[in-house]
């Protein structure tokens, strides 16, 4: 019993201690000597200590956005400075540092703040409202199977994307795929056109069009598809409900889905979204569900999984930008993507899929498996 | 007899009551004088601590006394919750609003700080101290059409007042209202001989003339 009265009393100050309250004189004075002498681990420590307090300041936040910056972590840098900006909504600094955070974490939001900007740090980064081109990017996906009357699939893209404003951006893709299947030659090119509107810093709305122009030898089978969705993007969660409509020559399809996703603390900015999706398609119901996860490797790779479950007989994924409405429906999906950043325009994409394709009006259940090998290429100007 | 009883019985409640209330008075009275003198030697703990004993959620002033010594003590969030009750309390209080202004400048929350200035003014449209800083934080903002709105105000009402006829000089100069700005600036020269700010003021004022003439004669 005297042993366990000794320990109580060893460890009393450490207890003491921990309950001792930081208030705002130290927690501003201990953060802003951290910030000058660069000890960053220390003052986002420190930080989230006087947070959880209730001891908060613009200057605090700034300084906690700034410790999250230069270690690396922007997701937790820009959540900072959204905070530093509920107390100010015209400091520069903040606003600045709002832009760079959205940008360096891959955020759509960077147009959005760069659009909240001052005219002159607009100038001085070389920021404009209208850019017919904001970014190029084309990719070609070789699809392999070991099928005798399925012949290999050419998948081959080239998209523009423009800004219409700092809130309103505008992507056009035009596409072309092709397959043998029993001597009979598939051929489909495709146009889409997604519309992105960021109503403010936390809703997004986005519709999108495309087109099929699908030829089954000289036969031709067009198809249109509409999609609508609304996002939200809150810290490090992002929510999104869509709807999308595709007619088809022979079939309608309706698909709705539900997505969540969220960005983990630390600089790997580790990230895991899930889909769930319904489709209704001939009076018969089903779903799909997706998981991707993806991380950050180094200052300029990063890495995306992702596994796909369900029938994905004309389902669109993307906001449309794919519309898997082979012939043969895929019944599982997995692959893994790698992005590499080579320099501040241009991205290399490099990726490997796994899919197993469901033989279309088999009496039985024939499977076989199809291996996809895609490049990307990404320049942003 | 029984009508005496019942006369005697409420008479002597309320003597209790009214004893009690006197207690509580002379207890909230000696909490308050002991509260001052530690604040007067800077001891602002000690000077909350006096107040604890007799605070009470629903009072207007222990809120407004605890708002103001946990403001001194730079414990700025229960400063602002402090005030925040006493807002609640008396919402057409300016002087809770004015209080709460410090704890929320001394954290930099403008926003939170322009509010408060705004409500002052729904109470008080021609309120010195929120018109002025109201204009202060527009001006800093570069909205220079609604800080000259609010020093206007300020200096109809004190046309003598250095400060509001200096800022609202710049404002007029800075919405390309020069005549209106030369005017202020040497007004401020009168209320003020040699001031820096009033003589580089004219002298932007000169410059933009004098390049306007020789535009004109291109």
């Amino acid at each position: 019993m005297y042993k366990l009265l000794i320990l109580m009393f060893m460890f009393f100050p450490i207890l003491g201690f921990s309950q001792a309250r930081l208030g705002f004189q130290k927690a501003d004075s201990l953060t802003y000597q951290y910030y000058l002498k660069g000890e960053w681990n220390r003052l986002i420590t420190l930080s989230n200590v006087a947070f959880n307090e209730g001891v908060d300041s613009k200057f605090m936040r700034q300084r906690a956005g700034y410790a999250y910056f230069m270690t690396g972590d922007y997701t937790s840098a820009g959540i900072q400075y959204e905070k530093a900006l509920t107390f100010d909504q015209h400091d520069d600094l903040t606003k600045e540092y709002l832009y760079y955070s959205a940008l360096n974490s891959g955020s759509e939001k960077s147009r959005f703040y760069a659009g909240k900007l001052s005219a002159e740090t607009k100038f001085k980064l070389g920021i404009v409202k209208f850019k017919s081109v904001d970014y190029v990017d084309t990719e070609f996906s070789l699809k392999t199977n070991q099928t005798t009357t399925r012949s290999n699939q050419n998948y081959y893209r080239f998209g523009i994307q423009s800004d219409l404003g700092y809130a309103v951006s505008l992507y056009q893709g035009f596409s072309y795929y092709d397959q043998i299947i029993s001597n009979v030659l598939t051929r489909q090119p495709e146009y889409v056109a997604i519309l992105k509107w960021n109503l403010n810093s936390v809703i997004q709305i986005k519709g999108a069009y495309h087109h099929l122009f699908t030829k089954i030898g000289n036969q031709s089978y067009p198809g249109n598809l509409g999609l609508f969705a609304v996002s939200t993007h809150i810290n490090r969660f992002t929510f999104e409900a869509n709807a999308s409509f595709l007619k088809a020559s022979s079939v309608t399809t309706k698909q709705v889905g539900l997505q969540a996703g969220m960005v983990l603390p630390g600089k790997s900015t580790v990230y895991f979204t899930g889909s769930l999706v319904g489709m209704s398609e001939s009076k018969s119901l089903r779903a799909i569900y997706s998981q991707t996860a993806g991380l950050k490797i180094s200052k300029n790779l990063w890495t995306e999984g992702n596994i796909t479950l369900g029938n994905l007989k004309n389902y669109n994924t993307f906001n449309s930008l794919y519309v898997y409405n082979s012939v043969d429906p895929t019944v599982f999906r997995s692959g893994i993507s790698l992005i590499y950043f080579i320099g501040k325009h241009l991205s290399v994409l490099g990726n490997f899929t796994f899919d197993q394709q469901k033989i279309n009006n088999s009496a039985t259940n024939n499977y076989y498996y199809q291996y996809s090998y895609s490049g990307g290429l990404k320049w942003k100007l | 007899m029984e009508t005496l009883r019942k006369l005697g019985l409420t008479i002597s409640l309320f003597l209790i009551s009214f004893v009690m209330h006197a207690q509580n008075i002379t207890e909230i009275q000696a909490a308050f004088s002991k509260s001052y003198i530690a604040e007067n030697q800077k001891n602002y703990i000690q000077a909350i601590d006096e107040m604890k004993p007799v605070y009470k959620a629903g009072d207007y002033i222990s809120n407004i006394r605890l708002g103001w010594l946990n403001y001194l003590a730079k414990q700025y969030g229960e400063s602002i919750t402090f005030y925040r009750k006493a807002i609640a309390l008396k919402p057409y209080a300016i002087e809770a609003r004015l209080g709460c202004i410090k704890p929320l400048s001394a954290i930099e929350n403008w926003e939170k700080v322009k509010e408060q200035y705004q409500e002052i003014l729904k109470i008080d449209p021609l309120n010195t101290t929120a018109n002025y800083w109201l204009g202060v934080i527009y001006f800093n903002r570069k909205d220079y059409k609604s800080a000259t709105n609010l020093f206007e105000k300020v200096v109809n009402l004190y046309p003598l007042d250095y400060d509001s006829v200096i800022m609202l000089a710049w404002s007029k100069l800075n919405t390309f209202s020069h005549t209106d700005a030369k005017l202020l600036f040497q007004q401020a020269l009168i209320i003020r001989p040699n001031d820096s700010s009033a003589l580089s003021g004219l002298q932007m004022i000169n410059k933009w003339l004098e390049s306007n003439l020789k535009s004109s004669f291109k």
